[in-house]
């Protein structure tokens, strides 16, 4: 056998990402920090309306109502109201000068601010090129998937630029905020309407050329049910824009990204861990799963993400360390299949299903593995994965997973869901912090604006299901149904049903009466206007 | 002793009927097997012309009848549906049908623990079944099976009803029935079914809240395969979930009025102990109609402050509680050689302890002790200590204490209806002692225990007087010691003392912690009904009024009432919002809950106040509590409905009148108001 170092490309932290896995499916997009969903509101502006994410060579720009421009305010006065107006917490620096964060509550807001240019762009990853390319391109294109999506990208379109927003002719019965805006000039830097939509149209559909060359989307006989229900949810949010205030709205958007953005990023974590697993499952004489198998596995890579407790655990950071350990073994395990295969499985990318020159289907790529069995057994020894784990934990990324390498950028997202420690009683959360590092731990509870988002989502997803007549009442175990399709499974803990009662009589959202449990019907929060 | 007490008991055996409701009784949950006779304390409800209904619309009465039925009975557990059921089955029996299992077994055959999915009904003199009960559609035929799930089972009881043509009863819940509709409703082979239009029409009426009971269209029905009893079908279903007993209605009262009837208490007239019996006192209290009242009146407050009706499960578990005891006291004795045994030796501390004032408000702690076991342990050593001065040992007091402080407990304090009596229960929340009480009361109910003896109130009987003297006699005790611990020993005897006859107090008064608030919420929520008394409109509108100034203060921290919090910087005010958003209190004719709902101005739909919510309210506007001292989550409740009705008015696009005043956490402030459609700024 060659030696590992002429075997396997090392980077710093970990082997380099093999190309069959950097550009397919099984790649996850380079997370980063987002200390508060004020902040992904201004990256989601930024993507949409402006020709630049940032400026070239210009270093990050936060957003501050009182921020200047030499000795003139940078905001007008009202400008600076309305910024105020989506005041977020306060960050957590711990310095005397923590300030809070602001998001734009209309896109013209955005143009003085935006993240560095390098830095991660999570709102694309995994909202844009994530789940909802994945909704309209993974089941191959459809007239009806193509009439659904202008129709979505015409409803993401007004709803972010603002269904009533007041122009500086037009400002009777609009939005009050967007009024104290209207005599602002935008500057040249944002798209007009259609090259906005045209671009979202790139990056949904994947038309046109993307100069990003990302493209983690599968190929699924039936919709992905997650990236089908986080674009029907956005889809839903951008519904309720409509008549509803938008400071309002804000929140309810704010609470969607802050939530789907990073269970997105952990189901499809899920999937490295998944055909690790199978891989060492072949190479130690197992069966290689059929296509179906295979397909089921995937679509149900969200079940059971995270369970309500109302005790701490540490299992969101399981899935960090599970997913890095999972990815430096495939590496390991795709670098010496390629060495030991002469056809070229270095320049072949892993999909779900389908043939072609540049391209390996998972079925095929373990029965590639399954006829190295015997060398690789001898390489590593029986059960396959001891000897992958020695290999493996020569690496920081590995040994080290929420420190080292992309899992700490990965744990450094999903504070995104932690409830800040002043300032979030209210708030969208999801994981509640108990005890400090090292031995920190999470109460995984959504906080009550997420109940409340998700009571009127529930809400849309019967309507949209069922119909307006048979949707019948909003229960508890609608609720419940549609959290379990993100991965919060509320069934499988005892104490969650009743706190999710409590929690839910707290904000006011119980109708019916907790003893009724799982048919308590709803409240409904707020309703998207037809 | 004991033998000599035994020998001559005077038994009631009501006592231990009663017993039989209680958790794990025979008679707890109605099913098939107890269904032949008659529940034990039935009483007249709103199903009962549903039932009488059912019973000629569900058979072919010799052909007579060409319409079948098709009724749900939707509802959560303990609430009454199988015992309607249950009231049908004998209806139908009385009529002559036959009814077996499917496999065909009689129902009296049955073991109290065997539930047969499925109840198959035949019309006299017939050989084929007319009508199916499912009378417990919300579980499964074989629960070990794999994947089971009981929508789906449902689905094929309806499709397998529908093609026999037969009338079928079912019981289920909200859950189980929904759910059962979405497996379905995209299936278009379905849609076009009998069975299908049958849910729809049960789901659709039960959600709309409609006629409840009444049938709907008529499905036609195109038989296949053989003669089929009707040729067509009608769909009625009866929602029972947020049935209040107590609230808007006499049920449990009724029960109460059942259960103390004076046939069913003939038997205690001769028994020696019956002065002293707890049980036969409280019926005797319960019997009247003061006693009834209070209790009713604090179950009520009960009900609606933890939100959750008290469904007939509970109610009969309750009742049986206080008239016959809790069974693990028994073990293998009567109710009644249980009372007798006891008072015969004196330990009247312990039947005390059944008294309604401490069953209902200190069962969970062992006879009217601390429950913290340190605080408990403490207490139980310094009586220990008290017990010791008696040199002797055979005083009664002595003897009665003894068997108090003893470490294993006198009497269970695990006594079923958890939800109520249990340490974390309703009633705990609502236990006077939690509370203020004014000075008045503290001078009567805990002074001098000799001259409560002499109290007249028809709530102390000779048990109580009893109790009270040795408890003069201990206290006298320890006036008469010298030692350096009388000081804790009589710490701990009056704590002991006023467990018992303060909550004694307070019930013989009415009074529980929050009571005046809560009446007050029990009464917001009678008047929310229509047809209203011109008096009674009046005593709303100032209610209303009252409701306006808590909820206006409550919702936010400025002395500003017209303000409405959007955020937690942002507020609205201006004259649009004052008129707007005003609440008011909704009255819905359908609402029969034990929540209040309000209506902010002209908002489009509902928000609930719940009881703990407005109890706080009400005092922080009566008392002037400073926000801080307010528990959050409750604020936040309030708070949530106000902002969310301002979120689904039209604020924002108002052309006038509509101020946000934006206050940041740095310090900086603005006004925006809205003026000719235009955006100003104001100071």
């Amino acid at each position: 056998m060659t030696p590992i170092p002429e075997i396997i490309r090392k980077g710093k932290n970990e082997p380099q990402l093999p190309g069959a896995v950097s550009r397919g499916f099984l790649f996850l997009p380079t997370a980063g920090v987002r200390s508060s969903p004020h902040v992904l509101v201004l990256e989601l502006f930024r993507e949409v309306f402006f020709r630049e994410f940032a400026p070239p060579k210009a270093p990050d720009q936060e957003l501050l109502p009182w921020a200047m421009s030499g000795n003139k305010p940078l905001f007008t006065t009202k400008e600076q109201a309305v910024l105020y107006a989506v005041e977020g917490r306060k960050r957590e620096s711990g310095s005397a000068h923590s300030r809070p964060y602001y998001a734009p509550a209309y896109p013209v807001l955005a143009r003085h601010s935006w993240l560095r240019r390098r830095s991660e762009r999570v709102v694309d990853r995994f909202l844009f090129r994530g789940p909802i390319a994945q909704y309209f391109r993974g089941t191959g294109k459809s007239s009806e998937k193509k009439t659904e999506l202008e129709d979505t990208i015409s409803v993401f379109y007004r709803a972010l630029k603002g269904h009533q927003a007041a122009t500086a002719e037009e400002f009777h019965g609009k939005e009050i905020l967007s009024v104290a805006l209207k005599d602002i000039d935008p500057g040249p830097g944002l798209w007009s309407e259609e090259e906005a939509k045209e671009h979202l149209r790139c990056l949904f559909a994947g038309d046109g050329d993307d100069p990003e060359r990302i493209d983690t989307v599968f190929r699924t006989t039936d919709d992905d049910p997650l990236a089908r229900r986080i674009s029907h949810d956005f889809y839903a949010v951008c519904q309720l824009e409509k008549g509803f205030p938008r400071m309002q709205w804000l929140e309810v958007l704010m609470a969607f990204l802050r939530f789907a953005l990073p269970m997105w990023m952990l189901a499809q974590m899920r999937l490295t861990v998944i055909v690790r697993d199978w891989v060492t499952q072949v190479l130690d004489g197992g069966s290689v799963p059929d296509t179906s198998a295979i397909a089921r596995a995937i679509g149900q890579r969200n079940r059971r993400l995270l369970h309500p407790t109302v005790t701490p655990t540490r299992e969101v950071f399981e899935h960090v360390e599970r997913y890095m350990r999972a990815r430096v073994e495939l590496s390991i395990l795709l670098y010496y299949l390629a060495h030991l295969d002469s056809k070229g499985l270095g320049e072949k990318t892993i999909v779900t299903v389908g043939k072609g020159s540049d391209r390996i289907a998972l079925d095929a790529l373990l029965d590639l593995f399954r006829g190295r069995q015997a060398e690789l057994a001898k390489e590593f020894g029986t059960p396959i994965r001891a000897g992958i784990v020695r290999r493996a934990e020569e690496y920081p990324a590995w040994k080290n997973p929420l420190k080292k390498g992309q899992g700490e950028n990965i744990e450094e997202f999903l504070r995104v869901l932690y409830r800040a420690r002043e300032g979030d009683e209210g708030g969208s959360y999801l994981l509640i912090r108990r005890g400090r590092e090292p031995d920190t731990a999470f109460i995984v509870f959504p906080g009550p604006t997420l109940l409340r988002t998700f009571t009127y989502l529930a809400e849309r997803r019967k309507d949209r299901d069922l119909g307006k007549k048979a949707k019948g009442k909003l229960v508890i175990s609608d609720l419940e149904d549609h959290f379990r399709e993100y991965g919060i499974e509320f069934a499988a803990t005892a104490s969650a049903r009743p706190q999710l009662l409590k929690s839910l009589q707290e904000i006011s959202l119980l109708k019916g009466s907790p003893d009724a449990g799982d048919s308590a019907e709803l409240i409904l929060p707020f309703e998207a206007k037809e | 002793m004991k033998e000599a007490v035994l020998a001559a008991i005077v038994e009631n055996g009501f006592l231990k009927e009663l017993l039989t409701l209680q958790q794990d009784g025979r008679n707890a949950i109605s099913s098939p097997s107890n269904w032949r006779e008659a529940p034990l304390l039935e009483i007249e409800t709103e199903l009962d012309s549903i039932i009488a209904d059912l019973r000629s619309a569900l058979l072919s009465r010799g052909e007579v009848n060409k319409t079948g039925r098709w009724h749900f009975f939707i509802g959560s557990p303990g609430n009454g549906k199988s015992a309607a059921v249950g009231k049908l089955y004998r209806a139908l029996r009385a009529s002559g049908c036959r009814v077996e299992t499917e496999s065909g077994e009689e129902l009296d055959s049955l073991g109290p623990g065997e539930i047969p999915y499925l109840v198959h009904v035949y019309e006299p003199g017939k050989k084929f079944v007319t009508v199916w009960f499912a009378q417990d559609a919300s579980v499964v035929k074989n629960p070990f099976a794999k994947d089971v799930d009981p929508s789906r089972e449902l689905l094929d009881l309806l499709r397998e009803a529908w093609g026999r043509g037969v009338s079928l009863v079912v019981c289920t819940n909200w859950g189980v029935i929904e759910k059962a509709f979405r497996r379905v409703h995209t299936d278009t082979d379905a849609a076009s079914t009998g069975w299908f239009k049958a849910l729809k029409q049960a789901i659709e009426s039960g959600r709309d809240g409609g006629e409840q009971g009444k049938p709907g269209n008529e499905l036609e029905y195109r038989a296949g395969g053989g003669k089929k009893p009707f040729d067509k079908f009608s769909v009625s279903s009866k929602t029972l979930d947020n049935r209040s007993l107590l609230v808007g209605s006499t049920l449990l009262a009724q029960l109460v009025e059942k259960a103390t009837a004076a046939d069913k208490w003939s038997a205690c007239a001769a028994c020696p102990a019956k002065a002293r019996c707890p049980f036969k006192q409280n019926r005797d209290w319960l019997a009247t109609a003061k006693g009834s009242e209070r209790l009713c009146q604090i179950l009520s407050r009960a009900e609606v402050l933890s939100g959750q009706v008290i469904v007939f499960r509970e109610a009969l578990a309750l009742v049986s509680f206080l008239l016959a005891g809790c069974p693990r006291d028994y073990l293998g004795v009567s109710p009644c050689q249980w009372v007798q045994d006891h008072d015969a030796r004196g330990q009247f501390f312990a039947l005390l302890t059944r008294r309604v004032y401490a069953s209902l408000f200190a069962s969970y702690a062992p006879c009217g002790l601390e429950y913290e076991d340190e605080l408990r342990t403490k207490q139980r050593d310094a009586l220990r200590e008290l017990c010791e001065l008696d040199l002797t040992g055979t005083k009664p007091e002595t003897v009665a204490l003894k068997q108090v402080v003893k470490a294993a407990e006198p009497v269970s304090t695990d006594v079923g209806v958890t939800r109520l009596l249990g340490p974390a229960g309703v009633m705990r929340h609502l236990d006077p002692l939690r509370d203020g009480l004014p000075l008045s009361f503290y001078g009567k109910w805990d002074g001098s225990t000799r001259e409560l003896a002499h109290e007249t109130d028809a709530l102390v009987s000779e048990l109580e007087r009893k109790c009270f003297t040795m408890w003069a006699d201990l206290e006298n005790r320890l006036e008469g010691s010298s030692k350096d611990s009388v000081p804790v020993m009589y710490r701990a005897l009056r704590r002991w003392i006023s467990a018992f006859t303060l909550r004694l107090g307070a019930v013989a008064d009415g009074r529980t912690a929050f009571g005046q608030e809560l009446d007050l919420y029990l009464r917001v929520l009678d008047l929310s009904r229509p047809n209203l008394h011109p008096d009674e409109k009046k005593e709303l509108s100032r209610l209303e009024q009252q409701l306006v100034e808590v909820l206006a203060q409550a919702t936010t921290a400025e002395t500003h009432a017209g303000r409405i919090p959007l955020s937690e910087t942002v507020q609205l005010q201006g004259p649009w919002a004052e008129s707007t958003l005003r609440p008011k209190i909704a009255r819905d004719s359908n609402a029969r809950n034990t929540t209040l709902a309000i209506r902010f101005g002209a908002s489009r739909q509902d928000a609930s106040l719940g009881a703990e919510v407005f109890v706080w309210l009400e005092r922080k506007a009566k008392w002037g509590m400073d926000l801080r001292s307010f528990p959050a989550e409750l604020l936040a409740a309030a708070a949530d409905a106000r902002a969310r009705a301002a979120a689904r008015s039209d604020y924002a696009s108002e052309n006038d009148n509509v101020e946000l005043v934006i206050k940041s956490r740095e310090g900086a402030r603005f006004v925006l108001r809205r003026f000719e459609g235009d955006v100003v700024e104001d100071e």
